[in-house]
């Protein structure tokens, strides 16, 4: 059983992740990123005749509408892929894209019915006031899901550039204990930090219990840039309200800063995780599943989290006691990462502003000394190891 | 040495001007690359076909007589430079090409 030690004391945190102009303000976020999506799907709709109609009838959508059908975690895919295609030249005749909006038409979907993927899910769970879905598989057929479900193989089970083997695994179905394990995770999250949770769940729009193993590693929970506004969870690790609240803000933060990255200059121009710079986790072993030498994105993912579970720690620390009557006792199990946050934090910081922050864009600089101030640490330590 | 001009990438197309941010997102049709640039970063952009990098620091201080040249110089300079990397501006040289 590990050991409760007093976690620092950071400055005003809660309230600066979730409200920093620059890197906290979710809604400011979320405006920049649709705005950079409508513009996206105007460029894309003047070189793909097959989804100007789409294009055209999305944008006249009312504002609420709009943002619904460009907060899909499909549609983010689908337009994130016609990006990268479009730079490279490499847009299809027809497109994927186009063929995507002509998958969702044959599935009788319609730009007012709202998010496509949540619409194929007649059969999810919802979380708490968000109601965000949580994934069940439907019992009919749909090409829709198929969809997803490929994308969740691709970056989760199978072995290509960017994963280190094959992983045994697929997406889960909850039963009703598993969806009130979930609920009251939510609420316990809620309960701690009410603004902060709401920022990180702003950027989520699907939540999926999973299993992802190699033989000698699992995936505890997940989620990935190339899968936007969607988090993964291993109901067999967590199995606490209070693993459950600490996975969720840590999947729900990783997706603010996947969020951080369209709409800032976090990472330098032609950032390529596979020849970026590395920083040694030192405190992970390299598995099947991953190295512990993480390209610079994933280490400054990593800091980030680490900061939110900082601010999480230091708040079951002082409200454990009127906490544990309604959620149990505290989860002092190996699952927990955030009673050794803010060192793994303030560890990172001091490695990413290593080599004059070398690969990070000049958001990406700002955004480590930010995260330093909130350490309570000043500027970033450089490290001397 | 002859001079180092700019150039605007043609084409350019901008959002945001009419947003509350701090920034303009801006797409270019030939890299088909989006980008955040700020607002100082925008109007150096716009001020800069023709000119050379000195010319467009003197425009700077004439804009801003009380700042210092040193600190404006370094800005408009590495500014510049990222726009250029960004492909959102070109260099050009201006004046006789010496052979090659």
């Amino acid at each position: 059983m590990s050991t409760i030690t007093t976690p620092p004391r950071l400055s005003n945190p809660e309230r600066s992740l979730a409200e920093d102009a620059r890197f906290g303000d979710s809604p400011m976020i979320l405006e920049r990123r649709q705005a950079l999506y409508e513009f996206a799907l105007e460029v894309l709709g003047r070189r793909l005749p097959g989804m100007a109609a789409a294009a055209g009838t999305i944008a006249a959508l009312p504002a609420r509408q709009r943002a619904a059908v460009l907060d899909d975690p499909l549609v983010r895919v689908h337009i994130h892929e016609a990006l990268g295609r479009l730079q490279r030249d490499e847009l299809g005749a027809p497109d994927y894209l186009e063929r995507f909006f002509a998958q969702l038409a044959t599935e009788g979907w319609q730009a007012a019915d709202g998010a496509p993927l949540e619409c194929s899910l007649p059969d999810a769970g919802r979380l708490g006031g968000d109601d965000i879905p949580v994934w069940k598989a439907p019992d009919r057929e749909s090409p829709i899901v198929s969809n997803f479900e490929a994308r969740f193989a691709h970056e989760f089970l199978e072995h290509h550039d960017r994963t280190l083997s094959e992983r045994d695994g697929g997406l889960l179905d909850p039963d009703d204990e598993l969806q009130e394990l979930l609920a009251e995770g939510h609420e316990l999250l809620f309960s701690l930090l009410p603004g902060l949770a709401a920022s990180v769940f702003s950027h989520i729009r699907i939540v999926a219990f999973v299993r992802v193993q190699t033989p000698d590693a699992a995936v505890q929970s997940g989620s990935i840039r190339a899968i936007p506004g969607a988090i993964f969870l291993s109901p067999h690790h967590l199995k606490t309200p209070w693993s459950v609240a600490e996975a969720l803000l840590h999947e729900c933060a990783h997706n603010k800063l996947f969020d951080l990255y369209l709409t800032r200059l976090i990472l330098e121009a032609g950032y390529d995780c596979r020849t970026a710079r590395t920083i040694h986790a030192r405190w992970n072993k390299s598995t099947l599943m991953q190295r512990n030498q993480w390209p610079l994105d994933q280490a400054l993912s990593a800091c980030h989290v680490y900061l939110h579970l900082a601010v999480f720690d230091r708040l079951v620390h002082d409200h454990a006691g009127e906490l544990v009557d309604r959620f149990g006792p505290i989860d002092t199990s190996s699952v927990m990462k955030s009673p050794r946050a803010h060192e793994r934090a303030a560890y990172l910081v001091g490695e990413l502003a290593r080599e004059d922050y070398r690969g990070l864009g000049p958001d990406g600089r700002a955004l480590v000394d930010w995260m330093a101030t909130q350490l309570g640490d000043g500027a970033p330590r450089r490290a001397t190891i | 040495m002859p001079d180092t001009t700019y150039c605007l990438e043609p084409g350019l197309e901008v959002r945001g001007a009419d947003r509350e941010w701090d920034d303009y997102l801006v797409h270019t049709p030939r890299t088909a690359g989006f980008h955040w640039i700020d607002r100082d970063a925008w109007r150096l952009l716009q001020a800069a076909s023709g000119r050379t990098s000195a010319e467009l620091v003197d425009a700077e201080l004439a804009r801003a007589p009380q700042a210092d040249p040193l600190l404006v110089r370094r800005r408009v300079t590495t500014t510049v430079a990222a726009l250029a990397d960004s492909g959102l501006l070109h260099a050009q040289i201006a004046g006789p090409v010496p052979n090659q």
